[in-house]
């Protein structure tokens, strides 16, 4: 795998706070890398420094092969911000015209390379109209739009998702799909892990400004997560705390996993398991409205290593 | 520096500027309603004729058969005109309670009170006017007092000469020299003969000429906040936007960035300019020289450039005090505002009190309007307007250089932050 970005050992300190603590990892062409964690991870600290917003106090960063000073490097790349980068009083196509003109596009091939564009992210129709118009969800199409304006070799996307409703986001993960490709490695920062699981090659789990632990999806889930994960539902969540009081007779405490009124139980052995879950909740008089073997997921990975859901430390 | 992301942030930095309502009118309808209001309201068409005085007149000396009589006074007073102005309203008044009233409710400017025998006492001896002159406010006493001075003083001369032409016939000719006879009368009568040339400079005197002055205060005015306000808002705007973090990731330079802005608010402002004075000349009537041809008549537009970049850098360091694009609008609109009005740019500077005086006489925004009105109001020569130039560019670059410097530290701060 050719190298597009390598990082080793990045530290940004504010004051006191560590917010990323040296961090390395390498993404590669053809691959999208999932920076996956919660919101005050230092995912977004470590992107403004890949992208050069942000000088690190310690370790480097090396892009496209050269620095990211440099700006031949920053013509290849190209960043789409958490919160849109846009000018309510310009069109959409005058804003991906914008910002293509600061990669040396300009005139006729910014215009067709922004209409083009435009119509791949579904806004043809508001490509004249002002943005101050625009919906939530249609700026961060355009914002994503204009982040591809220069077609980069490096394209870096901050929490490209937050804020949009299912049926866009898909489209969304539908379009990173299509321009994924072998000349183009692709850095996205997510706190959804079905948006880690959709779109990465491969994910980087962070916590407390430091990646904890990183791979291939699977890789992840085989060795960090359990094998399968037993998933209990209740009528009243308020039998949650009974139930686990129950399963702890038996059970590790870090077996045990309590989540919005449900419980997952990690388990290597789920077929002998699951019977005794079920007669020894019943017996105990704990009502159950579902009981059921899943497959494990990031979430599982993430909970398993910090204790903690993503969605937990977000709130 | 690349020329074309410089063009993208000024085409598209007035865009924005040009298609926000509010910023529209403050940098273009505001200046333009100053303009037209002073045009038609504080300088009315006709200002700058001369004053007609409405001035009542009890005439007691009706029936005298004198030359000189109350009738050929209150006639001279009706006829007296000045540039082809007549310079007398005459109102007749029966009862002198009643032109006192009207003077004191400020109807009429002047009474004049005629005794009786006026007409004969002039003739043989000396006669005496009652004159009450109306103090709505001290400028327009002293102007009506002077002016009823002057007719009188004129009036005096006639009658003077009439009496010294009849005199003379008593006076035979084979004793004493007749001139020298004539001559002594009138030092009896005029002893000192005054004379008053009225040197005000020409292009003053005219309401057009007014106009251009105050078009080039409007200018001053618009350029002093709309400066400071891009200056200071230019960077703010940009992070507040969340668009410094996008801008600053690609490959363009702070230099180009900073440039850009400046070189935004450099075109705003001569757009500016260029509507005020188009505003000015075609619909105010203003009057302005300025002629491609003559090399002095480029100073105004070099002194334009100079405010701009004089503005802009003290918004910029305007920019150090603020946290906020609104925090940033209002300081530097109120602030310019303030400085318009006290430093000689709208309003002149004569009218201050000495005191005041001393701001816009260190003002260097104020060199540079007071250059540009000299050379294309008052056409004045190079030289005469050498030492604003000289200290309005000093400091517009001394400011300009501490401006760049803030935003590069802005920039700076922002990327170790």
């Amino acid at each position: 795998m050719v190298i597009a970005v390598k990082v080793s050992g990045l530290t940004k300190r504010f004051g006191d706070k560590i917010a990323v603590n040296r961090v390395s990892f390498n993404v590669g062409f053809g691959e999208i890398y999932g920076l996956l964690g919660p919101n005050g991870a230092g995912k977004s600290t470590l992107i403004s420094m890949i992208v050069g917003v942000i000088e690190p106090d310690e370790g480097t960063i090396e892009v496209l092969g050269g620095e990211i000073r440099d700006s031949d490097v920053r013509s290849k790349i190209n960043y789409c911000p958490q919160n849109p980068a846009l000018y309510d009083d310009l069109t959409g196509l005058e804003n991906l015209i914008f910002y293509s003109s600061l990669y040396g596009i300009t005139g006729r091939r910014a215009l067709e390379r922004a209409r083009e564009l435009i119509k791949k992210v579904g806004l043809e129709e508001y490509a004249n109209k002002p943005v101050k118009i625009y919906s939530g969800g249609m700026r961060k199409r355009l914002n994503l739009a204009a982040a591809l304006m220069n077609e980069p070799s490096l394209l870096i996307l901050d929490e490209p998702t937050t804020g949009m409703d299912p049926q866009i986001r898909r489209e969304v993960w539908r379009l990173l799909s299509e321009i994924k490709g072998s000349d183009r490695a692709i850095l996205i920062s997510t706190h959804y892990m079905d948006e880690a699981e959709a779109l990465s090659d491969r994910v980087g789990i962070m916590d407390s400004g430091k990646i904890i632990a990183e791979g291939k999806i699977e890789d992840l889930k085989r060795n960090y997560a359990p094998k399968s994960v037993i998933s209990i539902e209740f009528f009243n969540p308020n039998e949650q705390h009974r139930a686990r009081e129950e399963l702890g007779r038996y059970l590790e405490p870090k077996d045990i996993v309590a989540i919005n009124g449900s419980i997952r139980v990690y388990s290597e052995d789920p077929d002998t398991l699951l019977p005794q879950i079920s007669l020894n909740l019943f017996k105990a008089g704990v009502k159950i409205a579902s009981l059921r073997v899943v497959k494990p997921t990031l979430e599982d990975v993430f909970l398993r290593l910090t204790g903690r859901r993503i969605m937990e430390v977000e709130g | 520096m690349k020329a074309s992301v410089i063009k993208a942030f000024v085409v598209k930095d007035l865009k924005e500027t040009f298609r926000d309502k509010v910023a529209v009118f403050w940098m273009i309808a505001w200046p333009l309603i100053w303009l037209l209001l002073t045009a038609y309201i504080f300088i009315t068409p006709g200002a700058d004729q001369p004053k007609t005085m409405n001035i009542g007149i009890i005439n007691r000396d009706v029936s005298s058969s004198s030359p000189f009589s109350g009738l050929i006074l209150v006639r001279a007073l009706k006829e007296a005109e000045y540039k082809g102005v007549k310079l007398f309203n005459v109102k007749t008044y029966e009862s002198e309670d009643l032109l006192l009233e009207d003077i004191k409710k400020g109807r009429i400017d002047a009474g004049i009170i005629i005794p009786e025998n006026f007409g004969e006492n002039i003739t043989f001896s000396q006669t005496s006017l009652e004159i009450y002159v109306g103090m709505k406010s001290m400028q327009s006493a002293q102007i009506n007092r002077y002016m009823l001075e002057r007719f009188i003083e004129e009036f005096n001369r006639v009658v003077s000469e009439e009496k010294i032409a009849w005199a003379m016939k008593f006076i035979p000719e084979e004793y004493v020299d007749p001139d020298i006879v004539k001559g002594f009368l009138r030092g009896l009568a005029r002893p000192i003969n005054t004379t008053f040339t009225e040197v005000l400079p020409e292009a003053l005197i005219s309401r057009e000429a007014w106009i251009g002055w105050y078009t080039i205060g409007a200018i001053g005015m618009t350029m002093l906040y709309s400066g400071l306000n891009i200056g200071s808002t230019a960077l703010l705007e940009e992070r507040q936007k969340g668009c410094l973090h996008k801008i600053l990731a690609s490959p363009i330079t702070p230099f180009e960035l900073i440039f850009g802005k400046i070189l935004f608010g450099i075109l705003s402002l001569s757009i500016i300019s260029a509507v005020i004075v188009a505003f000015g000349v075609f619909v105010c009537g203003a009057k302005i020289y300025w002629s491609p041809l003559r090399i002095e008549h480029w100073i105004a537009p070099i002194m334009l450039l100079v405010l701009a970049l004089l503005t802009l850098g003290t918004g910029s360091i305007l920019s150090l005090m603020v946290k906020s694009v609104r925090g940033a609008s209002s300081l530097s609109t109120s602030l310019g505002l303030m400085l318009a009005f006290l430093t000689g740019i709208w309003f002149p500077r004569e009218w201050f009190p000495e005191w005041m005086r001393i701001l816009a006489d260190y003002s260097p925004a104020t060199w540079a309007v007071d250059a540009i009105r000299k050379v294309i109001v008052f056409e004045a020569g190079l030289t005469e307007v050498a030492h604003h130039i000289i200290g309005a560019t000093s400091a517009a670059l001394a400011v300009l250089a501490i401006g760049v410097a803030i935003y590069r530290r802005m920039l700076r701060k922002y990327l170790e932050r």
